[in-house]
């Protein structure tokens, strides 16, 4: 192959290759799935890989199961838009949706990390022998401490 | 003694036997693509559009900085589309655009370029980029967090060596050595397809492309060592089968530590050079703080190869 057209067949990839990416990277974009697959929590004593999928299909739970509230909204809300508070101490914003501030107690909010734990805990513990044998007994059952 | 003929070179003009940086290029493109291909039909769109994006901004980098630098244009010897081929294969799919573009950069103006081009690399240019990118946006290779969108019809839908790091070796008891060989696992693009990784290194070895001693001694360096941890405490330490098809092995075997520029000249060096590696790779694995240990194992030997090249045969005469 001569110089030339090895450069033109670079030129070509190049080009071609380009509008390839570009075009792929806009239709994966829009495979999103309607119902999360997996969901990685991240906290400071390491992630926990969720997986969203299996909880739902196939240990036989509701969607009401673990998001509990509001029960008639046609999209249910994720949980750190009531369960993780703003800096400055107000209450979220979805919860003043709803309710009036004299209605409910910010201190009485739960937060994130012990909703997800009291959650995950509990059900494990309840359903350890059914479900897949991974109890809640040390942190690294769940959490991990290396990712890369 | 003086007078006696060692070398004998006929007069011009000479032949070109027709080989070629071009002719090399390719044909490490056309020995990965099995494995690009299987990675694209496990993950779909999201897969062609790492690849398709690596390979395209590798060689416009390499054209641009051709450009500035007021340089030959060096794009047609195909060596920026086989380093974007390869750091495309590293990533996972569903990689950002931007992780993409800016990995390609790294790889191509700093791992190569900077160093006088091709041949003047001290180390792998795709490992100088996954090394920098590992440690700059660590979200980007932990491949459970990069890949929780997919829905993987594999045995196990987290990737093998961080359950292995993470969970011990009973977490990863269920995966039999047919799945990982077959890409049932969670991982790189083009990294988790056991087979056509071989059957690609195979192609290279035997057209004389990269090294066997190389490719032989870094496998054998990482089942020898993986075999004694194995051997010492099996319950903590997973064995040399589930070490040599997981993660980066194969693709650092082929295609890392092959790397013209960053690997010896000399047999011994060679075989040493790849030992090393492999033995670096299962330490980093079993003792380091690392899920995988290939990059580092690499970049390791990368940097002994100018002092295991000193091993070298005496020059007649001296």
């Amino acid at each position: 192959m001569g110089s030339n057209k090895e450069l033109q067949l670079a030129y070509g990839l190049a080009v071609i290759l380009l509008i390839v990416g570009i075009v792929s990277y806009a239709a994966s974009s829009t495979e999103v799935p309607d119902e999360p697959v997996r969901l990685m929590f991240e906290c400071a004593t390491g992630k926990v890989l969720f997986d969203h999928k299996i909880h739902a299909s196939e240990y036989d739970l509701s969607c009401g199961s673990c998001h509990h509230h509001p029960e008639d909204a046609e999209e249910s809300l994720a949980c750190r838009e009531c369960h993780v508070l703003p800096a400055d101490g107000s209450a979220p914003e979805s919860c003043a949706d709803c309710h009036e501030p004299d209605d409910f107690e910010i201190e009485a909010i739960v937060k994130k990390s012990d909703v997800l734990h009291s959650q995950c805990i509990g059900c494990h513990e309840e359903n350890d022998a059914e479900v897949n044998g991974r109890g809640a007994e040390e942190c690294s059952s769940c959490h991990v401490s290396y990712s890369f | 003694m003086l007078s006696q003929k060692k070398f004998i070179v006929s007069h011009a003009p000479f032949w070109h036997n027709g080989s070629s940086i071009s002719e090399q290029s390719y044909n490490i493109i056309f020995a990965a693509l099995p494995a690009v291909i299987a990675g694209i039909c496990y993950y779909g769109t999201g897969a062609l559009a790492v690849v398709a994006m690596a390979v395209s901004t590798a060689i416009l980098w390499e054209l641009a900085f051709n450009l500035v630098a007021k340089r030959p244009i060096s794009i047609g010897d195909g060596n920026a589309a086989v380093i974007g081929l390869v750091f495309a294969m590293l990533m996972p799919a569903a990689t950002p655009w931007w992780v993409v573009v800016t990995g390609t950069f790294i790889a191509i103006v700093v791992g190569k370029q900077i160093f006088g081009g091709i041949g003047g690399n001290p180390f792998h240019p795709v490992a100088v980029a996954i090394a920098i990118m590992m440690l700059s946006w660590k979200n980007c290779f932990d491949f459970d967090h990069a890949l929780m969108g997919y829905e993987l019809d594999f045995p196990m839908i987290i990737y093998p060596l961080a359950a292995l790091k993470n969970f011990g070796v009973s977490a990863v008891e269920g995966l039999t050595a047919a799945d990982l060989i077959m890409g049932k696992q969670v991982g790189g693009i083009g990294a988790t397809f056991g087979l056509g990784l071989i059957i690609g290194g195979f192609y290279l070895i035997i057209r004389g492309f990269i090294r066997w001693e190389i490719s032989v001694s870094f496998l054998l360096g990482l089942v020898v060592t993986a075999f004694l941890f194995n051997m010492s405490d099996p319950s903590k330490y997973a064995s040399p089968i589930f070490h040599l098809f997981t993660g980066y092995t194969l693709i650092g075997a082929f295609f890392l530590a092959t790397e013209d520029s960053s690997s010896p000249v000399n047999c011994v060096p060679m075989l040493l050079y790849g030992a090393l590696g492999g033995v670096m790779t299962v330490l980093i694995r079993n003792i380091g703080v690392y899920v995988d240990g290939v990059i580092f194992a690499i970049l390791i030997i990368n940097l002994l190869n100018p002092l295991l090249d000193k091993i070298r045969p005496k020059a007649m005469g001296a």
